[in-house]
């Protein structure tokens, strides 16, 4: 008989980890990733050379969740444009006495995609200018999470509806929708790397593709996008409750603009074309009303 | 003789600095003249060797600036040693400091100086571990100029002399000051400035206003320079007038307001003339 002796170690269980942004649970996260490093210069002197390092630069941290859409709202769009705090809370044993925070944070990615036989994705990036990692603000959620169990709503693709002028011929098989935000801190003299004002730079894109395989579209004539409307079109995605349920989710970009088209063909494959839209606006509370 | 960046340590006056760059360079004018009957050419030096010494360096300690302002206006040499070599005749030219919210400052000074410089032994490396003052930290009064926060600042302290020589001397016998100015620019964001604080011209036009009032009137600001411990590392004032505001923006920024303070610096005699 053998008797081992030594620290126990124990791992957090992705059932017992549990994302937050701005107080609300975020449903359907698949991974959260959140990162910071400090950018330190070396500092060399004539007579004698390393005497140091010093941060120079801007200090961030970088958040990224992809989720998929298992409700029928989305707390993150509300946010757009908005000062945010998060975490992701853990600890060993259930416990929640652990997190990893940030504040002073606000998207800077949005997406959404979904190809057949898949489940709807909601993807999005934060960056973080205030604190990031430990913390013991008040906000947070340590030692104060209780298992909260939803019955999700699940976007599948067989029971979307996309409103497009080659859908209804052209068998679309994925679409991707992704909005990045320019961020433009203001940093200040004597404030400790802490911005004191936030500008979004504009225009603000929305990029949409859909992937389709082809039976009657033709892709358009490069030369005739000089002066022609045929190069803007209303895109509408609509993301349905498996099995032709109501709309959970839904994204109209009206005037989308047609600014790539691809085709493709080989031996053995299906003859497929790609097209690629922007939208553009020039302030985020008029790019919610439009599109979500 | 093997020299290196670890050889060359920056002294002036006595005071020691950590710099990130320095540089040293000196001419001499030459002569050539010939004469009927001569076949070729002579030369002789017509002027005494000059030369002059640029140093970019990290801000550490108050010693380092109070040193260098020690100099404003004043007409007696220091002495300036790089490693090895020593230059016993220096005289300050110019002394600038830039900095913004998110780096290390650093001072840039420049010498002259006058006859060439000597060479001794080689220094041995030495240690030292700095914290130097950061534009995080770092912050000042405006209020004068109606201003509460900054987006950087550039300083700068300029000054010219005459350096005579006479007969029979190698070493120069006479130095006139000729004029000094310091400048001190700040950029600020126009929600933070009194815009009336910035007017080039008072309620009286040119005319001089009373302290304290906007316009043309006497203006104080200045800078604190701090490291990111919170400790101090130096000041740099200038006490002027406005001479110069600018308005500017890029595209989806805000508008930025820049505005420079400037001072006449009048000679130190010390009644040594």
């Amino acid at each position: 008989m053998y008797i081992i002796l030594g620290m126990a170690f124990q791992r957090n269980f992705y059932g017992d980890q549990y994302v937050f942004i701005h107080g609300t649970e975020i449903k359907g996260v698949q991974s959260f990733d959140g990162s910071w490093s400090i950018p330190r210069s070396n500092m060399l002197a004539a007579g004698y050379e390393y005497v140091g390092s010093e941060i120079e630069g801007v200090l961030e941290g970088d958040i990224s969740i992809s989720r998929l859409i298992v409700e029928s709202s989305d707390p993150i769009v509300g946010h757009l444009g908005s000062e945010i705090n998060g975490e992701l809370v853990y600890g060993p044993n259930q416990s929640t006495s652990k997190s990893f925070w940030f504040d002073q944070g606000f998207v800077n990615s949005y997406s959404s995609s979904c190809s057949v036989g898949e489940v709807a994705t909601s993807d999005f990036g934060i960056t973080a200018y205030g604190s990031v990692g430990a913390t013991h603000s008040n906000n947070s959620k340590k030692n104060n999470v209780s298992y909260n169990a939803i019955t999700p709503k699940v976007a599948t693709a067989n029971s979307m509806t996309l409103t497009t002028s080659f859908g209804s011929t052209n068998a679309i098989q994925s679409y991707d929708l992704s909005l990045s935000l320019d961020l433009k801190p203001v940093y200040k003299m004597g404030n400790m790397f802490i911005p004191s004002k936030f500008e979004i730079a504009t225009p603000i894109v929305i990029s949409t593709s859909f992937e389709i395989l082809t039976s009657d579209y033709e892709i358009e004539n490069l030369y005739h996008s000089v002066c022609s409307t045929n190069f803007v079109e209303n895109l509408a995605i609509s993301l349905n409750e498996k099995c032709n349920g109501p709309e959970i989710r839904s994204f109209t970009l009206n005037n989308a603009d047609l600014i790539g088209s691809s085709i493709s063909a080989g031996i053995g494959d299906n003859l497929s074309i790609s097209l690629e839209f922007e939208n553009k606006f020039d302030d985020i509370s008029t790019l919610v009303s439009a599109v979500f | 003789m093997s020299l290196f960046f670890k050889n060359l340590k920056a002294t002036i006056d006595g005071q020691d600095y950590y710099a990130e760059s320095v540089d040293l360079s000196e001419s001499i004018s030459i002569e050539t003249f010939s004469a009927l009957g001569t076949k070729g050419s002579y030369a002789f030096p017509s002027n005494k060797p000059e030369g002059s010494m640029n140093m970019t360096f990290y801000l550490s300690s108050e010693a380092e600036i109070s040193n260098i302002e020690d100099q404003y206006g004043k007409t007696g040499f220091v002495n300036l040693k790089v490693g090895p070599f020593e230059m016993d005749f220096g005289l300050l030219n110019s002394f600038s400091v830039q900095a913004d919210a998110n780096s290390i400052i650093k001072g840039s000074v420049s010498y002259n100086y006058y006859g060439q410089m000597s060479s001794g032994s080689t220094p041995t490396k030495g240690t030292a571990e700095i914290v130097p003052a950061h534009g995080a930290a770092s912050s000042g009064d405006f209020s004068d100029i109606g201003v509460s926060g900054i987006l950087n600042f550039d300083y700068s302290f300029s000054q010219s002399h005459e350096v005579q020589y006479g007969l029979g001397d190698n070493a120069p016998s006479k130095v006139v000051f000729n004029e000094a100015s310091k400048e001190l620019s700040i950029s600020a964001i126009v929600s933070d400035v009194d815009f009336s604080q910035t007017d080039l011209t008072g309620v009286n036009a040119l005319c001089d206003g009373e302290p304290g009032d906007a316009g043309f009137t006497k203006k104080n600001i200045s800078v604190t320079l701090n490291n990111l411990c919170q400790e101090n590392v130096g000041s740099l004032s200038v006490s002027g007038y406005l001479s110069e505001r600018s308005i500017g923006v890029e595209p989806g920024g805000e508008v930025v307001e820049t505005v420079k303070v400037i001072e006449k610096f009048v000679r130190d005699a010390n009644c040594d003339e």
